[in-house]
């Protein structure tokens, strides 16, 4: 089955473009969540809009026996980007074993890029269409297929590395002073472990706080989605 | 040195950054129409680029050619250009592994990227895309090039195992088409129902394989060659 993920706001064409060129069988849209007492009118109207266009773009779908599913995502926080990724997360979960396309054209800018991220992250394919009205000629392909890098840092991290990021992530993501990750099996002292966590944190994989005379250590968002790719 | 790496709309959300940390080089990529904003922001030692963001082909081959050059810290602002643009940025940040940002109101929003190069080829696999590379520069990245063409003489053997890492890898399509020739029989010889065809002439088929770049290919191939 081909499953199609798309950001939408305020406009649609390229829902569309895309429904023409590929075989969609299942649609999720996802729009930015009206912030709980938004007050500015135009964050009002526009959410209004993209809530109509998904009323749009369900009916068209309907005749054609096509499944579309609508969710709303925060698109203006400080943790938008990780509430993006968590909800594509959960899709392509439930859709293990078909088809994933991500159509980044649509929503904010940031929904956009987070749309990418997890393309990148989740494996699947990700493409943009071009509005052949303002940019592009006609006679062009307006698919866009993007370049996905093939993460993986199975090979890139060392296994002690890795044991590290796993050790952090069993305790919650986070430790309040470095000795937590001491164990009694992979790395008995501090000296042993310290230099991983340094170099962790270079990576931008985990992030270490000086908090009086210790020092924490906690998983970066990098760390969490390189996690997902070593579980 | 500290560069910001931007795309340019109004600048924006480069005063913004500009704001919270200090850089002491731009590199901006702007499109035409905002070619003289983006002027305004540049000064000595800061350069510019004018593209076309709604081709990603060419804007992947700017930046192939400028971001290997610049020497220093780099941070990657994704905020503004259109999303074709952000996508060319995003996949430069996480093949280098570098600080990527997106400005949201006063916010700046990191994005998720390890600070881990990606480099993902074998000696051997990085010659055979070299080649392709080289091949298709001559003529366009999207069209293929037959095994073949390719091998020089190389038997096929040798050149699949490579190719299909670079096909593993992502950074390559491994097409293959049949192509039907027409052998006509000696006139005293015809074939018959019981040999499965009839008539005076038989079709050959032939497999012919060819590859072609995927758009991460011409990205990567634009980053090292």
């Amino acid at each position: 089955m081909e499953v199609h993920i798309m950001p939408i706001g305020m406009r649609i064409e390229h829902v569309y473009s895309a429904i023409q060129h590929f075989k969609i069988q299942k649609l999720y849209l996802i729009i930015g969540k009206l912030p709980k007492g938004e007050k500015e009118t135009k964050f009002i109207a526009n959410y209004h809009k993209a809530k109509a266009n998904t009323q749009e773009i369900n009916d068209y779908m309907a005749k054609m026996n096509t499944t579309v599913i609508v969710k709303e995502v925060s698109a203006f926080e400080e943790n938008s980007l990780q509430l993006f990724l968590e909800e594509v997360k959960n899709i392509v979960d439930q859709e293990k074993g078909n088809l994933i396309r991500i159509n980044i054209t649509g929503g904010t800018n940031l929904m956009g890029a987070a749309a990418l991220t997890a393309s990148y992250f989740y494996k699947t394919e990700a493409y943009y269409v071009l509005d052949t009205s303002k940019g592009g000629s006609e006679n062009i392909e307006n698919i866009v297929f993007l370049p996905v890098p093939r993460i993986d840092y199975t090979d890139a991290l060392p296994a002690a590395k890795k044991k590290v990021l796993l050790m952090l992530s069993e305790k919650g993501g986070k430790v309040e002073k470095k000795t937590d990750l001491v164990d009694k099996v992979t790395f008995k002292t501090i000296q042993a472990i310290n230099p991983h966590i340094v170099a962790l944190a270079k990576m931008n994989l985990v992030k270490i706080q000086q908090d009086g005379k210790t020092q924490s250590v906690e998983l970066t968002e990098a760390g969490r989605l390189v996690l997902t790719s070593l579980k | 040195m500290k560069y910001l790496i931007s795309g340019f709309t109004s600048g924006e959300t480069i005063t913004a950054l500009r704001k919270k940390e200090s850089f002491d080089h731009l590199v901006v990529f702007t499109s035409e129409l905002n070619q003289e904003k983006a002027k305004k922001f540049i000064k000595s030692g800061d350069n510019y680029y004018v593209v076309d963001f709604f081709n990603l082909n060419s804007f992947i081959a700017m930046l192939g050619k400028v971001i290997p050059t610049i020497k220093g810290e780099m941070v990657v602002n994704i905020t503004e250009g259109t999303n074709l643009a952000a996508a060319g940025l995003l996949a430069t940040s996480y093949y280098y592994g570098l600080r990527t940002v997106f400005v949201l109101k006063d916010k700046i929003i990191e994005f998720p990227v390890p600070a881990i190069k990606q480099d993902i080829l074998s000696e051997s696999s990085k010659e055979w895309l070299k080649k392709i590379y080289s091949h298709l520069k001559l003529k366009d990245y999207s069209t293929t090039i037959t095994y073949s063409e390719l091998s020089e003489g190389i038997s096929s053997q040798r050149l699949s195992r490579p190719l299909r890492l670079l096909n593993m890898a992502g950074l390559i399509e491994i097409r293959t088409n049949y192509c039907g020739k027409k052998i006509e029989l000696p006139e005293d010889e015809t074939l018959s129902n019981e040999e499965g065809i009839e008539g005076e002439s038989i079709c050959v088929k032939k497999q012919v394989k060819s590859v072609r770049l995927t758009p991460l290919g011409r990205l990567y191939c634009g980053f090292m060659y």
